[in-house]
C-alpha cells in the first residue's frame, strides 16, 4: 500500500502507507497568519511588584527571571566578560567608561543562533566620590544601555556607559537619589548581567 | 470541497467555497516535546532539550505540585501557560509605617538546547534581583512547534 490522496465532493483525505489518515479537510488546523489572533511562542513576563513607600512594577529589572552570569563582586569574573577591561574589585573608575563585550561570553544565551533580548549591566558601588555621599548607601545602576540586537553579529563590541540620563542613581532602599550628580568615580563591588527576553509571538489562525 | 492548482499556488476550499488554506500558508505542527518534574529553589535548573530553528517556537506550561510561596501554593494542580515568568510569592507589608512589597517569581527559557528554569526575588529595598527563597516542585511541558 502506498500513500494516497482521495478527493471527493466534500472532503480531501490523505492516508499514510499503513492506511492511517494523515490529513483530513474536515479537521481544523493551525496555520501561520499575520492577521491571526492566536499568539504563541512569545515570552511574557509577570508583574513584579516591589518597593518601599512607592510600590511599582519592577520593569527596570526586566521582569524576567533569567539572570545569567551573576557576579557578586568576584574580581576574576570580570575577565570573562570584559577581556579588554581593567576592572577589579576596589578599583575606581571614571565615567563614562567603555567595556568590551566578547562573543564567547554572550553566545551561550543565544536562541537559534540569534540573541533575543536585552542586557542590563548593574553595578553596585560600595563607596563613592564625592565623599559626602555616604558609604554603602548608593547603588549605581546602569540600565537599558545595551540592546543586544545592535551587536547581534557578535564579533564583540564596545559599549560605553555614561552618566545620567543613561544611568540612574538609587539609594539603598531602591528610591531614586534626590540629588544625582555626575559621578567622578566609583568603586565597583558587584556585577550582574541581566537578560531579558523579548516577546516574539507568532500570529497563527485556525483554518476554517 | 475543491482543490485548485495554479502555477503559483495550491488552494483548498471547503464545501462553502471558503479558502481553508493555501500552499502559501504554513501549517503548524509539534516537532519535539518534553515533560518532566523538577524542584526549583534558589539555584537554576537546566534540562537538556533541543535547539530551535528560526521557523519554530516554544510553548511551555507549568503545573505546580507544591510550593511554599503564597501565590504558587494557590496554583497547585493548575496547568499554567508560562512562556516567561509567573509569580510564586508576593509579600506586601508595612516597613517603618510605609507600605513595602517583595515579589518572588520564576520562569524558564530555552537557551541553546537547554531549558533553563530560574527563580529570583525582587526585594523591596534593593534594585537588583536576589535568589528566591521559595521552593517550587512543578511538572513542565515544553513543546517546540514548527511551521516549515
Amino acid at each position: 500500500m502506498v500513500e494516497r490522496i482521495k478527493i471527493t465532493g466534500n472532503k480531501i483525505v490523505t492516508r499514510r502507507a499503513d492506511n492511517s489518515i494523515s490529513f483530513d479537510t474536515d479537521n481544523l488546523y493551525l496555520k501561520t497568519d499575520p492577521a491571526g489572533t492566536l499568539k504563541a511562542g512569545g515570552y511574557e513576563r509577570c508583574p513584579v511588584l516591589r518597593g518601599s513607600s512607592t510600590i511599582t512594577d519592577n520593569a527596570a529589572l526586566g521582569g524576567f527571571p533569567y539572570l545569567t552570569k551573576p557576579y557578586g563582586g568576584a574580581p576574576a569574573a570580570f575577565s570573562d566578560y570584559i577581556p579588554k577591561g581593567n576592572i577589579t574589585l576596589n578599583q575606581s573608575m571614571g565615567m563614562p567608561f567603555t567595556l568590551y563585550l566578547g562573543y564567547s561570553s554572550l553566545c551561550d544565551i543565544t536562541q537559534n543562533g540569534n540573541v533575543v533580548g536585552n542586557f542590563k549591566f548593574i553595578y553596585r558601588s560600595s563607596t563613592i566620590s564625592p565623599q559626602h555621599l555616604q558609604q554603602y548607601d548608593i547603588y549605581v545602576e546602569l540600565w537599558g544601555l545595551v540592546n543586544i540586537t545592535t551587536i547581534s553579529s557578535f564579533s564583540g563590541g564596545l559599549v560605553t556607559f555614561n552618566n545620567p540620563p543613561n544611568s540612574t542613581i538609587y539609594n539603598a532602599d531602591g528610591t531614586v537619589h534626590a540629588s544625582p550628580r555626575p559621578i567622578s568615580n566609583f568603586v565597583c563591588a558587584g556585577f550582574d548581567l541581566l537578560y531579558t527576553a523579548l516577546p516574539a509571538n507568532l500570529s497563527i489562525a485556525v483554518t476554517p | 470541497m475543491s482543490l485548485n492548482i495554479t502555477a503559483t499556488e495550491i488552494q483548498i476550499q471547503n464545501a462553502l467555497g471558503v479558502v481553508k488554506f493555501t500552499s502559501n500558508n504554513k501549517l503548524v505542527y509539534p516537532r519535539a516535546s518534553k515533560t518532566g518534574t523538577i524542584t526549583l529553589g534558589s539555584a537554576s535548573v537546566s534540562i537538556p532539550f533541543t535547539t530551535m530553528s528560526d521557523s519554530e517556537f516554544l510553548s511551555l506550561s507549568f503545573k505546580i505540585n507544591s510550593c511554599d510561596g503564597n501565590v504558587g501554593s494557590a496554583l497547585i494542580g493548575t496547568e499554567i501557560p508560562a512562556n516567561g515568568s509567573i509569580i510564586t510569592k508576593f509579600y506586601g507589608r508595612a516597613v517603618n509605617n510605609t507600605p513595602a512589597a517583595d515579589t518572588d517569581y520564576m520562569g524558564a527559557l530555552l537557551v541553546g538546547d537547554q531549558l533553563v528554569f530560574r527563580a529570583v526575588k525582587a526585594a523591596y529595598n534593593t534594585t537588583s534581583l536576589t535568589a528566591s527563597d521559595v521552593t517550587t516542585n512543578l511538572t513542565y511541558k515544553a513543546t517546540i512547534f514548527s511551521y516549515l
